[in-house]
């Protein structure tokens, strides 16, 4: 049983940790957290319903990650364009307001599009049901994959953070970004790019999720919660922090729902951002920006 | 003479409030539908939680979205005395102001050490939990059922129960009255200069000598204790309580919506907000609840949040605010 506990709460904590990223992203470079990171990922799962329903019925839907992290950037652009970009440095309230109402909206203007009805993305039973054996455990291959593909992404965006001069720019910025400008980093450029990355995570998140969750207008709720407490468990601004922060509160889920139940689950992760807060502020590792 | 010119200066001074105050007390002699009634009464007591949460998130910025947690303590234990020892609400509304108080300090102490959207997002995971324990505790709170009110026949004052809805019109309209009383002589008092300069820079009040967290705490305190009461009065006018509809997210964002579209931190823009948000509630669910797959109606709440923050940071009352200044100058 331990094992596969472990198994399960490392699978799901792989795409938590991406989620994470994309949250971690933006606040690190605009100091803002978006409240409505979770219904970003829920786009992106019905932007893969809608893309899905141009293939064949039974195809992995995974070949759609490149026009579903077009989408999402896109819609990134919009959003960043229309709304956040007013926002950005004018103190927390404004930006707690304005993302919850995105939220909000997003998540009410999703049900007025598609009815508040569960739907299932029609994948291969084969694909949906395999699993491979590991000895005495299970693991299920859609998990497997987001997983392995989480993992993958969140490599990349370090490597673009620690090797790139964009991602060079981007910290500089997430340092201070009044110097940034004047040492010639294009600021805006670094703020869009910054959210449009930040949603594409949540949109490739959520596309990698469609073959094991329900697509609903809620869906992403839980997952807001979630990415903050694991960019806070990770110290705000921390790509590696957010990556082992996000395979932690796997582990956490997956313990308390397989040991005690699924509603203590949820219970278990609000607490475990409560007492990160109170306890470790700066996260488990330190370091991070923060400011409390 | 004195005396008189002061009463005067009085009278006109607080005309406007008088006078609203009249207009809302006439609405029953002229409007009849009850179904109006009933919207006039939620607009009251949207009223009144929004001014409760306006003393900390208003005065203070300090964006709670706890609200719903004491709300439900205020609800929960009015209909669970009256469910099982038949205890007239009256009586187990300062049951509720207790246990809110006490909840508030439990959920205060930790969270206000926190700035700015630690803060929120604290306040998001304690509603989160409330609502949890709410779920989980059926053979007490009645689980997702939620709890129901026994209802009798006859007007019964000391039960709050009533055939009509004009008493209960009343009692909303006169605790609305209170809460933007308390608020009113809140803001103007020592402890509202406090939150006013939290608001403004808590690093700079707490270097004048202001003890930022204690008194963030006492705003938390007296913002609960007003939502709990607002919470009994408003389960047993509507007859039962559930976890989805109280403990929710939802009626966190409404609460705050309220005083932010009004007008954060001031005394009026609550009121203003909720005259706003519930008809505007009310009407999407009439006409627009078939349109599509339905949620219009908090789907335009999510935009009203998003473009207020925008536009008019400031809120609604701010449109009045400024005809008044430029009135007084010109």
């Amino acid at each position: 049983m331990i094992e596969q506990v472990i198994i399960n709460g490392l699978m799901i904590g792989g795409v938590y940790s991406l989620i994470a990223v994309g949250l971690t992203m933006i606040h690190g470079v605009m100091k803002i957290i978006n409240f409505a990171q979770g219904d970003f990922l829920m786009v992106g799962m019905y932007a893969t319903v809608m893309l899905y329903s141009f293939l064949q019925p039974g195809t992995a839907p995974y070949i759609l990650i490149l026009p579903v992290a077009v989408l999402m950037f896109m819609f990134g652009m919009v959003i960043f364009k229309t709304t956040i970009t007013r926002v950005i440095g004018k103190g927390d309230s404004n930006y707690i307001l304005l993302t919850l109402g995105l939220s909000y909206l997003l998540q009410n203007g999703a049900q007025l599009i598609f009815g508040p009805s569960y739907i299932s993305l029609p994948v291969s039973n084969e694909l949906k049901f395999a699993t491979i054996q590991l000895g005495e455990n299970y693991i299920s291959i859609p998990r497997l994959i987001a997983f392995a593909a989480a993992l993958t992404l969140v490599v990349i965006m370090n490597f673009f953070l620690t090797k790139t001069d964009m991602g060079r720019a981007m910290r500089s910025t997430a340092e201070n970004n009044t110097i940034a400008t004047g040492l010639g980093v294009n600021v805006k450029k670094v703020y869009i790019i910054a959210f449009g990355l930040g949603t594409v995570f949540a949109g490739i998140s959520g596309l990698l999720l469609t073959p094991i969750f329900f697509i609903y207008p809620l869906a992403g709720a839980p997952f807001s919660s979630i990415a903050m407490t694991v960019c806070v468990l990770g110290a705000l601004g921390n790509i590696k922090g957010a990556m082992v922060g996000g395979l932690l509160i796997g582990l956490v889920e997956s313990f308390v729902s397989g040991y005690v139940n699924l509603e203590m689950a949820k219970v278990a992760i609000d607490l475990t951002l409560l007492m990160v807060l109170m306890f470790k502020p700066y996260g488990l590792f330190g370091g991070g920006a923060r400011k409390a | 003479m004195n005396k008189s010119l002061n009463l005067s200066g009085y009278v006109k001074r607080y005309f406007p409030v008088i006078a609203f105050i009249a207009a809302c007390a006439l609405v029953p002699l002229f409007i009849k539908k009850s179904y109006i009634q009933r919207v006039f009464i939620e607009v009251f007591f949207f009223a009144a939680m929004g001014s409760a949460w306006n003393i900390l998130g208003g005065f203070a910025k300090q964006t709670s979205w706890a609200s719903p947690a004491f709300f439900c303590i205020g609800a929960y234990s009015a209909l669970l005395m009256d469910k099982n020892f038949g205890l007239s609400p009256w009586i187990s509304i300062i049951l509720g102001i207790i246990l809110a108080g006490v909840l508030a300090i439990v959920i205060g102490l930790p969270t206000l050490k926190l700035r700015g959207v630690f803060f929120s997002i604290a306040t998001i995971s304690c509603t989160s939990i409330v609502r949890q324990i709410l779920f989980n505790t059926p053979n007490l709170t009645g689980g997702a059922q939620g709890l129901t009110l026994k209802m009798s026949s006859g007007n019964d004052l000391w039960r709050l129960r009533f055939d009509s809805e004009i008493p209960f019109f009343y009692i909303s309209l006169i605790w609305m009255m209170l809460v933007v009383l308390i608020a009113a002589m809140l803001s103007k008092s020592r402890l509202g200069w406090y939150l006013k300069a939290i608001r403004e820079d808590e690093d700079a009040a707490q270097s004048l000598g202001i003890r930022t967290y204690h008194m963030k705490l006492r705003a938390f305190v007296i913002s609960a204790m007003l939502l709990a009461v607002t919470g009994a009065f408003y389960s047993f006018k509507i007859g039962y309580i559930d976890p989805n509809s109280s403990a929710s997210h939802d009626l966190a964002v409404r609460i705050a919506v309220t005083a932010i579209l009004g007008g954060m931190g001031t005394i009026w823009g609550p009121v203003l907000g909720a005259f706003i948000c519930v008809p505007m509630l009310e009407i999407s669910n009439y006409y627009l609840s078939d349109f599509g797959g339905g949620g219009a109606g908090f789907a335009i709440y999510g935009l009203a949040m998003v473009l207020v923050v925008l536009l008019r940071p400031n809120g609604i009352i701010s449109l009045f605010q400024k005809k008044k200044a430029g009135g007084a100058n010109g």
